[in-house]
């Protein structure tokens, strides 16, 4: 998957962390390190698998380790509705 | 990170969160007790302009922007801004009169999405309302911009000062909010204008309007819960807000006009922040204020309390001005 941020979404980082607004709710969460980074590579060209090499590279963490946080990462973003999936283009051109 | 401790650590380290932009002094309506000086720009920052205003304060750490004027919409280019502010990952506040939104602004407000659109409205009949505002017609206008609002599920609050023109309609007040069904919030205050005419104060509500206001917990005249801390800072002018007029001035904060830290069109505002002594020297006084009111105790401690606008009306940040002092005193009142 190719995460991208949701349209209901503001955000700022403070202090190093993620201040992350839902919109829709008004909610506001903030986030880990290893979480800020993570929030910090979504940008809507990059999938789930450079997400978890990013994190390696950057946190000296064991692959596993870096698959289960990031696994995790994406999918308490998405149930949020924080980040939504790219959705490619594959209509055919006639 | 809790945002509470998001804004504790961005209060230390000056980062200014929240942002006011005038984007013009320009209003269809013509309240009697308006603070704004004028209804008119004289150099009004064009939308590129604010867009680049955009671009720093992104840099600087901002998190949420309120467009004001004025009445925002008014700006030839609001549009163009206000989506701009969401391109960029702002929380967007829309304060309006919702009288100019007609479908198609509707559909582009609904759109951004905004955190909230802020809408005055100043009586619960056409007759009160239109005579604060001067404009026969513009009850009706601004409820039907609220109503497009609500149709496209964009979340409204309803802002109400209350005045001598409008305080025997708090009930329907209230009541038209919950027809309409959304949040209200009543101001007790009525300020000073900008350039420090005290004309508006002569609409003040009573006390006993201000004392319903409070005991009913409306927004602005509730009972506030927490109490000052020692070291703590009265609020978070010159660290955690700044605004900008619709000519660029940076203040750091909406009701601080008393001198600019400077002006957009003629320096980098990251390195005004930074740099500036009139934003140091309130930033230290909010920390004084806040040492003031918890030596003095009693009402003034609690209640909170703005040296801006005791600036505005007694020539001093640290001495509370007599409307401060009776909603403090009522609120205290009420607690027992």
């Amino acid at each position: 998957m190719i995460p991208r941020i949701g349209p209901q979404v503001a955000w700022q980082i403070v202090d190093g962390e993620a201040i992350v607004v839902d919109l829709a709710s008004g909610n506001t969460i903030g986030l880990n390190p290893s979480g800020t980074f993570l929030w910090s590579q979504i940008d809507g060209k990059h999938d789930d698998r450079d997400l978890v090499s990013a994190l390696i590279t950057h946190f000296e963490v064991p692959p596993a380790e870096a698959e289960s946080d990031t696994r995790e990462f994406l999918g308490e973003m998405t149930r949020r509705a924080l980040i939504v999936p790219v959705v490619a283009d594959t209509e055919t051109k006639p | 990170m809790s945002s509470q401790r998001s804004k504790l650590r961005a209060l230390q380290l000056a980062q200014p969160l929240t942002v006011q932009l005038e984007l013009t002094y320009a209003c269809n309506w013509r309240c009697v007790f308006c603070y704004n000086p004028r209804h008119f720009d004289r150099t009004r920052l064009s939308g590129d302009e604010w867009i680049a205003v955009l671009d720093e304060l992104r840099a600087l750490g901002t998190l949420t922007i309120a467009l004001t004027g004025g009445e925002p919409l008014a700006h030839p280019e609001f549009f163009r801004i206000a989506e701009a502010a969401r391109e960029r990952a702002f929380a967007l506040r829309i304060f309006t009169n919702a009288s100019l939104i007609d479908d198609e602004a509707a559909d582009r407000i609904a759109a951004l999405p905004p955190l909230a659109v802020e809408v005055s409205i100043h009586g619960a009949t056409p007759s009160v309302h239109d005579a604060a505002t001067a404009r026969p017609g513009s009850f009706d206008a601004a409820l039907s911009g609220i109503r497009k609002l609500l149709a496209r599920n964009v979340p409204v609050l309803m802002k109400t000062p209350i005045t001598s023109m409008n305080e025997h309609q708090i009930d329907d007040i209230v009541a038209l909010a919950e027809e309409l069904d959304v949040p209200l919030q009543i101001d007790p205050h009525i300020t000073p204008r900008d350039d420090g005419s005290t004309e508006p104060l002569q609409y003040a509500a009573s006390r006993d309007a201000v004392r319903r206001v409070i005991a009913l917990g409306l927004g602005s005249g509730s009972i506030p819960s927490t109490e000052r801390t020692k070291g703590g800072a009265n609020c978070g002018i010159g660290r955690l807000t700044l605004a900008i007029d619709a000519e660029g001035n940076v203040f750091p904060c909406m009701q601080w006009r008393v001198r600019p830290i400077g002006n957009v069109r003629e320096s980098a505002l990251r390195s005004m922040w930074h740099a500036s002594e009139v934003r140091r020297e309130v930033a230290a006084m909010s920390v004084a204020v806040n040492e003031a009111l918890l030596a003095a105790g009693g009402a003034n401690a609690t209640y909170p309390f703005c040296p801006a606008l005791a600036m505005q009306e007694t020539g001093d940040p640290f001495v509370p001005d007599d409307a401060f002092r009776a909603r403090a005193e009522i609120a205290a009142e009420l607690r027992q």
